[in-house]
């Protein structure tokens, strides 16, 4: 039975999974950067209404950029290489993994959170795209830094297997990376100029309804038509899906208005350029506005009546969509040079 | 996020219940705090299990009835929708609508059934068997 540990590995939690994961991995490999700025510098805010694609039946709502577009952008930006595969052999791909544990490398795996065990049954849902971190090998069980979890966790080899290779939605196909090569001096103004212009741009989009501020007023009218809705248990369902993936899934949209505060937070600090505290200050009060609106959902839906009132809700979505295009225009008036 | 580890013997113990979330403190700044499991999970994963606990129970009225198949009521009882379990089998539209009529589902070949039993985490006995 292969037995191998990382001696030297540190579990760091985090607020979400993939920012996480690449923050604790290039921690773990030297380079020392916060979660906020990782997610800052991949550009990972956004706000995606796209009723076409159905979850628990009601239209998707999505307030980040998919799973695996941060390591994207962070190697761009950062100029960091990263080693990633994906396979079609599910063995080869547990085999490379050993191999790479027994030479003391921690590796990132997507994976479905449907198979890990460790997780209450009632939060393992069919969610293909969470990252975690694999540091070690005792026996049949692999040693988890799954970053939104406070300490490490164990997972059997064949849950870890069945994880790697679900089936659904944006499968992993056994996806999994790890640097390669770290650069000895980085140019954080620059990854966050072209970052926070990349943000801006998408958020402000003029063109499609469902991306963005626009989808943010698409979302707004939906409560607003939902109102003369006489099938109230369906509306209470919607508002439940708003609120699971606003405040819950991957920290959700108001937790990742404050990640983004905390990024525009760090970038003042390190460049005191005002415009970004101005703007942070802007989407601080903007993400307290989201967690009001969520608490108003979780209101509505945990008092069950039959009678309640949808539209301060949309009024509150639309105040909150013009509180973050405040902080976009914030941004997109700073000079960097 | 509530968790479990591990423990000797393949028994489970509840480990922790807490996650970092940013906020803003009294001077402004963005801090990280810990947080135990949020209200929030809890009124959503009522609101979710609710939901498809009602589809299930209509659905094992529907098989009782003869009018649906088994397939069905599993699907909604696993918490998916037509779209995801299209996904998670390989199925496409057209066969899956087939499976879904009471006559086509007594016969399926086990391999089918076993594609829709890993997606439901059921074994191909507990699907065979049911009548509502």
């Amino acid at each position: 039975m292969s037995q191998k540990i990382n001696p030297v590995f540190t579990h760091y939690d985090a607020a979400h999974c993939e920012s996480g994961s690449i923050r604790s991995m290039l921690k773990n490999y030297g380079l020392d950067i916060s979660e906020p700025m990782v997610f800052g510098i991949a550009s990972s805010i956004v706000f995606f209404y796209f009723p076409p694609v159905k979850v628990w039946g009601h239209p998707l709502i999505s307030y980040r950029m998919p799973p695996r577009s941060m390591l994207k952008k962070i190697q761009e930006r950062l100029g960091i290489t990263f080693v990633t595969k994906t396979y079609q052999d599910e063995q080869l791909a547990m085999d490379e993994l050993d191999a790479l544990l027994m030479e003391g490398r921690p590796v990132g795996l997507q994976t479905s959170v449907a198979y890990l065990t460790y997780i209450i049954p009632e939060f393992r849902v069919y969610f293909n795209g969470h990252m975690l971190l694999i540091y070690g090998k005792e026996g049949n069980e692999y040693l988890v830094s799954d970053t939104v979890v406070d300490r490490p966790m164990r997972i059997h080899a064949e849950d870890l297997r069945k994880a790697r290779f679900a089936r659904g939605q944006n499968p992993p196909n056994g996806f999994m990376f790890y640097p390669a090569s770290i650069p000895a001096s980085i140019d954080y103004r620059t990854a966050i100029r072209k970052a926070v212009k990349q943000t801006v741009n998408m958020m402000l989009q003029p063109l499609f309804p469902i991306v963005g501020i626009k989808g943010i007023r698409t979302m707004a009218r939906k409560f607003e038509k939902l109102h003369r809705s006489p099938d109230k248990k369906n509306v209470r369902s919607f508002l439940g899906n708003v609120l699971m993936f606003q405040e819950e899934m991957g920290t959700g949209g108001g937790g990742f208005r404050y990640l983004y505060a905390a990024f525009l937070q760090e970038a003042a600090a390190h460049f005191g350029i005002p415009g970004l505290e101005e703007a942070k200050k802007q989407m601080a009060e903007t993400a307290d506005l989201m967690r009001n609106i969520a608490n108003t959902c979780a209101k509505i839906v945990k008092d069950g009546k039959a009678d309640f009132d949808l539209m301060p809700l949309a009024a509150l979505v639309r105040q909150w969509a013009e509180s973050e295009k405040k902080a976009y225009l914030i941004l997109k008036k700073i000079k960097w040079k | 996020m509530k968790v479990y580890e591990s423990i000797a013997g393949g028994g489970k113990r509840e480990s922790s219940s807490k996650r970092i979330k940013y906020s803003v403190d009294e001077k402004g700044e963005i801090v990280e705090t810990y947080e135990e499991i949020s209200e929030y999970s809890i009124i959503v994963a009522g609101t979710v299990e609710e939901v498809y606990a009602d589809l299930a129970e209509k659905a094992r009225e529907r098989v009782r009835r003869n009018i649906a198949s088994p397939l069905e009521y599993f699907m909604y009882r696993s918490q998916l929708e037509p779209d995801s379990l299209l996904a998670l089998t390989g199925f496409s539209p057209r066969e899956f609508k087939k499976h879904m009529k009471p006559k086509v589902f007594r016969t399926l070949e086990d391999d089918v059934l076993q594609r829709y039993a890993s997606a439901f985490m059921v074994d191909i006995g507990t699907i065979k068997k049911f009548i509502g």
